[in-house]
């Protein structure tokens, strides 16, 4: 339901396009993403609950990332960037806030019932949004 | 006296981009890089008498910079006697990197509507002779990772800033045996150099432009978090907090 929590033993997804990547020195491969991959504005950081589907047959990443595909074009180079919220709750926001992440499914064209959102952190939060990027688990699109 | 009023003379009809002419080049290089322009300050051009040429040699068989513009300085002055020339890049020694930069920027801008990877890849061929073999091919790839999709770039509203590139390059060359770091842009085309020690533990290097950068570190690896930023001074790594400046090496 929209505002619910997201339990902390769950995760979230971010698609990531190219540019936002960090590319590895030697093997030019992709080892993280910039913290500019998460595009904060006032409302949060865009997401999708890994675990909305859970349970089902083709399993919940599989399920996330058919949503993802349904809100939007997913190229081959692009890949989602994969993170524990209890990780993200255990980092500090600015002026002493904390983060947590909660359920805001879309509807219309944009429909998307597992899209939530990251609180407590913005575009100017800089330290934030870098801190949140350590915490990623970079994985090619189901 | 007279190769500086040789100089005059010549620059002054030469079609210079970002209105350097002559003199003026003892005040300052703009180079323009898409909305921004990053201010390259020159300093003192130096009196024009004969002396060691300072002429870098490209490693990469690409023509370096200070190649490129002899090439455009002779296009432009076929009448401009060898000893005057000599006399005139004399006194230019202590501005080759600068030129490098400008020349590169230069090259990398004509014609506009070129590929954004091929513009950069033109732009690391020139200001090569400025990074060793590792840095110059790592490079590559990471140029390639990030900018081959033109599309994505357009799409993403990012332009990748030509100033920041060469800030990184001069980051590199000016502090000798570092590990290569891992490459991203930001949002404003920022090009972002990041070491990774260990699974969950960064350092990130922002170049603004060609003179300012912003370093950020987090280690989220152990029981308590590590944290830290500051300004990074473009010559010397050593003013990253102590904790953290052991990241940046092999």
């Amino acid at each position: 339901m929209k505002g619910d929590r997201i339990p902390s033993k769950h995760h979230v997804g971010r698609h990531c396009t190219p540019s936002r990547l960090l590319i590895h020195e030697e093997t030019g491969l992709i080892t993280g993403i910039d913290p500019s991959a998460f595009r904060a504005d006032s409302d949060g950081i865009s997401v999708n609950w890994l675990e909305y589907h859970e349970g089902a047959e083709t399993g919940s990443f599989a399920d996330m990332c058919g949503l993802m595909k349904a809100a939007r074009k997913v190229k081959l180079t692009d890949r989602v960037a994969v993170m524990a919220v209890k990780e993200i709750e255990a980092t500090p926001g600015v002026n002493g806030g904390s983060l947590h992440v909660e359920h805001d499914p879309l509807d219309g064209q944009q429909l998307n019932p597992g899209h939530s959102l990251i609180k407590g952190v913005g575009p100017d939060d800089t330290d934030v949004l870098h801190e949140l990027s350590v915490l990623v688990d970079v994985r090619v699109f189901a | 006296m007279y190769a500086e009023h040789l100089l005059d003379r010549e620059l002054s009809g030469l079609s210079l981009p970002f209105g350097m002419r002559g003199r003026a080049l003892s005040a300052e290089t703009a180079f323009a890089d898409n909305d921004h322009a990053s201010r390259l300050r020159l300093g003192g051009v130096g009196s024009l008498t004969a002396g060691t040429i300072n002429r870098p040699r490209s490693t990469h068989g690409a023509p370096t910079g200070w190649e490129l513009f002899q090439r455009t300085l002779r296009g432009s002055t076929g009448s401009l006697p060898p000893r005057a020339f000599e006399q005139f890049a004399s006194g230019f020694s202590p501005l080759v990197q600068a030129f490098e930069i400008w020349q590169a920027a230069t090259t990398a801008f004509t014609p506009a509507s070129r590929r954004t990877l091929d513009r950069f890849r033109d732009m690391l061929n020139v200001l090569c002779t400025s990074v060793d073999d590792n840095h110059f091919r790592a490079l590559h790839k990471q140029l390639t990772a990030l900018l081959d999709d033109e599309q994505e770039l357009a799409d993403a509203s990012v332009r990748p800033s030509m100033a920041s590139f060469a800030g990184l390059i001069q980051f590199l060359q000016r502090n000798k045996g570092l590990k290569h770091p891992g490459l991203s842009l930001d949002q404003q085309g920022r090009f972002v150099a990041v070491w990774q020690p260990r699974n969950r533990a960064k350092i990130s290097i922002t170049f603004k432009g060609l003179t300012s950068a912003n370093w950020i570190a987090i280690d989220r690896s152990g029981p308590e978090a590590m944290r830290g930023s500051g300004a990074v001074s473009m010559m010397a790594a050593g003013t990253i907090d102590e904790r953290f400046c052991g990241w940046l090496l092999p």
